[in-house]
C-alpha cells in the first residue's frame, strides 16, 4: 500500500495500539470506536492539548481531546486538569516515538501546546484534513486522538537497530 | 532526613513523586525549571536531584552540566526522570555525570527505590 492510502493505515495502526496500550497502563477500560464515529457528536471534548514532530523521512502532529469526565477526579482545579492532558500528550508522544522507531523512524517532538477554547479546538481539527481520527470510549467518557502524519512508507522497515527502551525502564549507571 | 530536589516543570509529576518520597521518609523540595533547580542546588544540601529533560528556560541536559561544573553540587547523585528514551539522550547524560535514567510514567515504589540505592551508593 502506498501514498495517502499508505500513511492513513499506517497512522491508524499507531494510533490503535498506542491508545489502547496507554490507556490500559492507567487501569482504563478502552473500546476502540468506529472510524466514522465523531465523539463530539455525543459528548464534547474539554479537554485538548497537540504536540508537533519531525524526523527523516516523517513529519507530523499529535492531538489529544478528552470529555470531562475521563480527567481524574484529583485532578480538582483547571490547572491541574491542564496539566494532567499536557502530560498525557507527551506520554501519547513518547509512545507514538517508540513505535515508529521500530519502523527504523527517529522523531524529535516540540512542546506540548494546550488548547484553551472550543473554537480553537474546532478551527484547529480542520487543519488536520489529511490526518487520521480515531476516537475511544472509556468509562470516564471519550478520548480522540489524532495524527496527521506524513511519512514516506517506503523508508519503513522493521528494522529497529537501537536498543529498545519502555517506559518504567530504570536503568543505573 | 535525606532530601531530594525535584526538577520538573509538570506540578502533577512533582506532586506524585514529593508524595512518594514523604511516604518512604525522605525530604522533598519541588523547583519547576532548570534555572530554579540550579539556584536551590546550590542554596541547599540535598543527597539527591531528580531532574526532568524538556522544560522551559534551561533543559534537563544542560541543568546536569552545570550542577556537575559546580564544586558544591558536583557530588551529589543526579538521576534523569523523563519520557524520553532515546539512545544518544540517554549516553550523552552518562558522560555528563547522571546516575541514572529513568523513563516516566514508572511505578512510584521502584523510583523510589532506585532513589535510595542511589543516594545510599553516594554517601
Amino acid at each position: 500500500m502506498h501514498g495517502k492510502a499508505g500513511q492513513e493505515a499506517t497512522a491508524c495502526a499507531i494510533i490503535e495500539q498506542v491508545v489502547v496500550q496507554w490507556l490500559k497502563s492507567m487501569g482504563m477500560v478502552v473500546t476502540p470506536l468506529a472510524a466514522t464515529d465523531d465523539p463530539e457528536a455525543s459528548e464534547p471534548m474539554c479537554f485538548s492539548s497537540a504536540v508537533e514532530f519531525n524526523g527523516t523521512g516523517c513529519v507530523g502532529c499529535l492531538r489529544l481531546s478528552c470529555a470531562a469526565g475521563v480527567v481524574p477526579v484529583e485532578c480538582h482545579t483547571d490547572a491541574l486538569r491542564r496539566n494532567w492532558i499536557s502530560d498525557c500528550t507527551g506520554q501519547l508522544m513518547r509512545r507514538v516515538k517508540n513505535r515508529l522507531r521500530q519502523f527504523g523512524v527517529c522523531v524529535e517532538s516540540g512542546p506540548v501546546e494546550l488548547i484553551f477554547d472550543r473554537a480553537e479546538l474546532q478551527h484547529e481539527s480542520g487543519e488536520f484534513a489529511n490526518g487520521v481520527t480515531r476516537a475511544f470510549s472509556t468509562s470516564g467518557g471519550k478520548v480522540r486522538v489524532q495524527l496527521d502524519l506524513a511519512i514516506d512508507v517506503e523508508l519503513v522497515t522493521s528494522a529497529d537497530p537501537v536498543p529498545f527502551r519502555d517506559e518504567g525502564d530504570i536503568i543505573l549507571f | 532526613m535525606r532530601k531530594v530536589l525535584i526538577v520538573d516543570d509538570s506540578e502533577t509529576v512533582r506532586n506524585q513523586v514529593a508524595r512518594a518520597l514523604n511516604e518512604a521518609g525522605f525530604g522533598a523540595v519541588g523547583a519547576s525549571d532548570g534555572i530554579e533547580g540550579l539556584r536551590e542546588a546550590r542554596e541547599d544540601d540535598y543527597s539527591l536531584i531528580l531532574l526532568d529533560i524538556s522544560m522551559p528556560r534551561m533543559g534537563g541536559l544542560e541543568l546536569l552540566d552545570r550542577l556537575k561544573a559546580d564544586p558544591k553540587t558536583s557530588p551529589v547523585p543526579v538521576l534523569v526522570l523523563t519520557t524520553e528514551m532515546q539512545e544518544a539522550m540517554i549516553q550523552r547524560a552518562k558522560k555528563a555525570g547522571a546516575a541514572g535514567w529513568i523513563i516516566k510514567p514508572v511505578k512510584m515504589e521502584l523510583l523510589v527505590e532506585a532513589i535510595r540505592k542511589v543516594a545510599r551508593a553516594a554517601s
